[in-house]
Parts: structure tokens; sequence; C-alpha cells
């Protein structure tokens, strides 16, 4: 049946002037056993991670670390050593995480990932902060001096102590310029800048770690297990970061080749160049976009893709979200870009049900629509949702209405004002709730996979609706732009 | 990470934690906050258990063996006694040589050496300085029983001492850059 329903769509491929749609996926895999395999994955990342902690406090009790807590001193000297086994441990971790590792995408996705990165930060400045003022304490109760002059004297007098000194100003600076408030004060621009000092801070407490650290210096399991974390770190960014994307970009040397206005507020670019196999994404995955400008090359912008990928172009739709979209809108044909990517698991991967409920509101659309393109499904296993605010004038419409036509999908357009407070749909005539309009276009949303995109705040309303319909956690999938 | 994962590494990590603090408490503690690794018998256990046949196969039959001194600063403890037994051997020609490193601040006090060499081997090594507070001060010993048998300051550093063993060993390398 699937197969006659393929033979289909290729004879009605053709048939649209407006739409060259690409194939869809010939076959999927479902059920709740691929659910699993992710959660396994998921615990085996998480119990290595976890592992790796276990391992360095474990190597400072066995060296006595605990023992002998007879005073003051002593308790600030384990003090000193354990706060900066553990935040070490954890930065490695939290640079990790922002390494943008294609394993770690694979299974949380780029927000989540981010998302772990930041709630890491302050933790750990915390655990160095209390390492410095342990450690400083510790030596001025036993030299008889005071805390500020004990610091200047081991800053001054104990070797690689005065580059873990600008390290630990780099932290703090790095940290605090990442607080909510300062974000909002900053350009991003200053605040990335700023942030590339997070690698110079790892970098100058490195050699205080292996000529001091009582409990790395001259311990040969601590030392090995320490080098291969930073070797495996450090090279994890060195290649993920630095390494692919500039070898790609030199290799394909994309460039803008078509530019096309989809709505009065959105435009649609066309990237090609050679070998564009390597860009090969999955549908609903995103890439960061560089357009190599003189202004413009430092600013990646996170875009999802917004047609499948195929072997001649990567198609971005841009919306006008009030920063530096409206500048990029403006980009020339033959401009070039670097993408990094592709990222995300708003993708069929997630899928282990027959019947998908795809959601959008409005510049949340294009991974939608590649989905639709993509995804494998009979005419009505699929039901698309578009909230607009004009239907007239919103992204990708045309488009979108075209292809659930030729596919054959419901697609429902939710045109006009906002109706309830706290209500993701379009005013309506009837009382009748958002959950109760949602049971009547997809009856069996409670049974499908939902794939929700937009902005935040309204993405929370849906899922309070998919809540109350009764559709499972794991069955909603979101993707926000994480930062 | 789901429920059952969790419990068990919750488990495991208690057992983990528990082992290892066991462990700790098991190994040899000199002072409160210092903790040395128990001294090797010698970095050549055939030549010191076996004196005797170390002298016969010996290239040069005029070479005399000296015992290292024990540190002059501290009772060294009773290892080092075996420990020290180990025979040096010296080329004929050798002269023995005393040279003074630099006072070096430590962070817990100052540290200065001096060293004897006879020929290449560090022979002596005595404490012009030794001063760490909190305990530390039971670290040179150690440190001057590790230099000896390293003949040089490739060694580990002690566990709790680190600041003292470094400065023991920018005074050694200093003394050491002398000769």
């Amino acid at each position: 049946m699937m197969r006659e329903q393929t033979a289909d769509m290729n004879q009605t491929l053709g048939q649209s002037p407006n739409l060259v749609l690409s194939k869809p996926k010939d076959s999927v895999r479902l059920g709740e056993k691929k659910l699993q395999e992710f959660n396994r994955g998921k615990d085996l990342i998480e119990a290595l991670g976890w592992a790796s902690l276990i391992a360095v406090v474990a190597m400072f009790l066995i060296n006595g670390g605990l023992q002998n807590l007879s005073d003051l001193g002593s308790i600030l000297y384990a003090i000193t050593r354990l706060t900066a086994l553990v935040a070490t441990n954890l930065l490695l971790i939290d640079i990790l995480l922002v390494a943008h590792v294609s394993w770690l995408d694979r299974y949380y996705g780029h927000d989540r990932v981010t998302q772990a990165h930041k709630k890491l930060g302050k933790p750990i400045l915390y655990l160095v902060i209390a390492h410095v003022i342990a450690s400083v304490w510790q030596s001025s109760i036993t030299e008889n001096s005071n805390i500020i002059d004990q610091f200047f004297s081991m800053i001054t007098n104990i070797p690689d102590l005065l580059t873990s000194a600008f390290a630990f100003g780099f932290m703090i600076m790095v940290v605090v310029t990442s607080l909510n408030f300062a974000r909002k004060a900053i350009p991003y621009e200053a605040w990335y800048f700023l942030h590339l000092f997070a690698y110079g801070a790892v970098l100058l407490a490195i050699p205080h770690q292996f000529s001091l650290g009582s409990d790395v210096a001259g311990k040969e399991i601590a030392s090995y297990y320490w080098i291969v974390m930073y070797v495996f770190v450090l090279g994890n960014i060195a290649w993920f970061r630095i390494a692919k994307p500039i070898i790609r970009a030199l290799s394909s040397q994309l460039r803008v080749s078509k530019i096309e206005r989809t709505s009065s507020d959105s435009v649609s670019v066309y990237l090609s160049g050679k070998n564009m196999k390597r860009y090969s994404a999955e549908a609903g995955q995103f890439f960061l976009f560089r357009p190599l400008t003189p202004t413009q090359w430092f600013k990646p912008h996170p875009f999802s893709m917004s047609a499948s990928a195929n072997d001649d172009y990567v198609r971005f739709t841009i919306g006008s979200r009030g920063d530096d979209t409206e500048e990029i809108q403006g980009i020339q044909v033959g401009t070039p870009v670097m993408l990094e990517g592709p990222y995300g698991i708003f993708t069929e991967s997630r899928r282990t049900k027959k019947d998908v409920v795809l959601i959008a509101s409005g510049i949340g659309i294009p991974p939608v629509r590649a989905l639709a393109e993509s995804m494998f499904a009979r005419p009505e296993d699929i039901t698309i949702i578009y909230r607009v605010r004009d239907e007239n004038d919103a992204a990708l419409i045309d488009e979108t209405r075209e292809l659930a036509r030729i596919r054959g999908f419901k697609l429902q357009v939710l045109s006009g004002k906002r109706g309830q407070p706290n209500s993701w749909m379009s005013a309506s005539s009837t009382p009748a709730t958002d959950l109760d309009r949602l049971l009547e276009i997809a009856p069996n949303v409670k049974e499908s996979d939902v794939y929700v995109c937009g902005p935040t705040a309204w993405t929370r309303a849906v899922e309070r609706t998919l809540n109350r319909a009764g559709t499972p956690k794991q069955h909603v999938h979101t993707e926000e732009y994480a930062w | 990470m789901r429920t059952s994962t969790k419990s068990a590494i919750g488990a495991i990590t208690l057992g983990v934690i528990g082992l290892s603090y066991n462990l700790g408490e098991q190994a040899v503690i000199v002072s409160h906050s210092f903790s040395a690794p128990p001294l090797a018998p010698s970095t050549s256990p055939e030549v010191s258990a076996q004196p005797s046949a170390s002298a016969s196969t010996s290239p040069s039959p005029g070479t005399s063996t000296t015992p290292a001194k024990p540190s002059t600063v501290a009772p060294s403890p009773s290892a080092s006694s075996s420990q020290t037994q180990a025979p040096v051997v010296i080329p004929p020609t050798a002269t023995s040589k005393t040279i003074a490193g630099p006072v070096i601040q430590s962070g817990y006090g100052t540290v200065q050496v001096k060293v004897t060499k006879v020929g290449a081997k560090i022979t002596d090594i005595t404490m012009l300085q030794a001063n760490a507070t909190d305990g530390r001060a039971s670290a040179f010993p150690y440190l001057v029983q590790y230099a000896i048998d390293a003949n040089g300051t490739n060694f580990a550093n002690l566990s709790g001492a680190t600041y003292t063993t470094d400065a023991f060993k920018q005074s050694l390398d200093a003394a050491l850059a002398k000769f």
C-alpha cells in the first residue's frame, strides 16, 4: 500500500509548476523500542560524565584527602583540593557541551546541550572561588599573615600561580558577562569575544594543576587521567568547532545563489556550491549560518532548512525577528557563506508513531515545511497546523498549501488575532477551548508524534494543551534556538 | 536518565566513594597534612640485597662503596636505614665536591640545600634551611632520600607538601647546575 502511494507521489511531483518537491523517505522505523535505544544512549553518556566526576573524587580519597582533618588548616586544605578537582572536571565537561559535538547533538539536540552548558557555568565558578579562597586562607593560617598579603605573596613567589590568577580573573569575567542582565546590556559581539577568554582560562590554569596539584603532580594515574581528559575535550573542540567547518567551507565554497521573497517580512535564501552532499541533513535540522562579509562573518545565525536536503542547494527561509535577521535579509546573490552543522533532533529520527501532527507559528514554519516534505507518510498520517497573523502574508504559506495538496496532508491554517489570553490559536466565534479545537483538527493527537516550532511562550502554550490532550512528553518534539 | 539507571549508578557511586575512603585511611599518614608514599626498598634492589655479589661483578676492583648518609635534619624514618645500605660505585678518579643551593620561599617557609657529589653521583644532601610549617617539615628526610635515590630532582612530589617539595627541588636544581 505504501509503495502504491509513493508511485502516486512521483507522478504528481512534476505536476506543480510552482513547487518542486524532493522525494519523501522510503521508510521509517516506528515503535517504542526506537525510543528506548535513544534513552539508553543518553544514559550511557550521562553515566560516563558522572563516572569522570566519581573518578577524580575517588582518586582524592584514595590519596588520603579526607584523613586527619584535625584543624581549620587541614580542612581548608582538603577543600582546596576537592573543589579544584571537581571544578576542573566540570569545566572540561562544560566546554565539551559547547563544542558542537555531533555525538552529543544526536542524543540531546543543540538546544538541550546549550542549556546544560549555561546551567553548569555558575556552579563551576562557585567551586573555583571556593578553591582560591580556601587555598589562600589555609596558607595565610600557616604563614601567620593576612589573606590579602598572602594572596600576593603566593602569586609572586610560587611558580605557575600568577597565570592561574589570570585564569581566575578570566573565569569571573566570562561568567559575569553571561548573566542575564549583562547579556541584555552588552552587544552579542562583545559577549562572544569575552566568552572566548574561557579557553584562555582553561589553558592558563593547566600548569599549576600539574606542577602544584597535590592530587596530580607526581601521581602517575591521575596525571594520565587529566592528560586524557584535556586531549579528548580540546580535540573535540578543534575538530568540531574549527577544522571540520573550515575544511568543508573550503571544499564547497558555498554562495548565495538565489533570493526569493516569500512574504512581506520573510525571504528564502538558496545556497549552492560544490559537493552539496556534504551538507546532507535531516529535514528539521538547522545550520549556523555565517555570511562571509567583513561585518557579518563572526556572527553565526541558526536557521532551519526550509526544504529537504538535496544535491542542488540548501534553503533557509529567514523572517524578521527584530535582530540581525533584518540585515541578513538584505544579503546579495553571490555572497560567500559558511555553514556549521547540521544540528538538532527536530527530525524524523525521533518519530515513533504512525500519526504525526506538525504545528508551526509564523517563522517557525521552515522546519515544519521541510519535515512535511521529507517524512514517510500516507496522506492521512500527517496533519499540519500553521498559526499565522495574516494568511495572505505569511512565510511559505503558498508552498505549504501546495505541498499539503500534492501529498494529500490535512492543513489547518489558523489565521488572525489571538483568541483567549494564553491561547495559542486564533480567535474563534465559538467558546471552544484550544484542546477542543485541537482534537477536532487532529483527533488522534494523543497517539501521535507532535512537532512544535514557534516562539517560546507560544510553544509552552501548545505544550500545555498537548499535556491536557494526553500526549506523552516523549512524543512532543520542540526545538528552540538556544545560545 | 531513567530511574533504574539512576539508582544503579547511585549505588555504584556510594560503593566507590566508600571503598576509596577506606583505601585512603589505610594509606601511610606521616603527618596530618602530608602523606608520603612508602619508601621503596631501593631503586636497584638486586644490588642492595646482595652487596657481595655486586662487588664481585664490579668492573673496577679499586672501587669503594660509601653508604649515602641519612638526612641531617630529622630522624629518618626506619625505612631509610635499609635504603641507605645501597652501595655507590665511584670511579677511582672521582673527587668529592659540595655546593649550596639558593634559599627558596615555599609559601610555608624557607628551604635551602647543600649537595655533596662524588663524580656524577649525589652522595649527601644537607638541609641548611628546612622550614615548613604545619607538619610539612617531616617531608624533608623523605625528600633528601628521594633526591639521593633519583640522583637529582626527577622524583614524584609528596602529597600534602607540594610547595615544599617544589622549593626543595628548586634549591637542589640550582645547586646541581653549579657543578
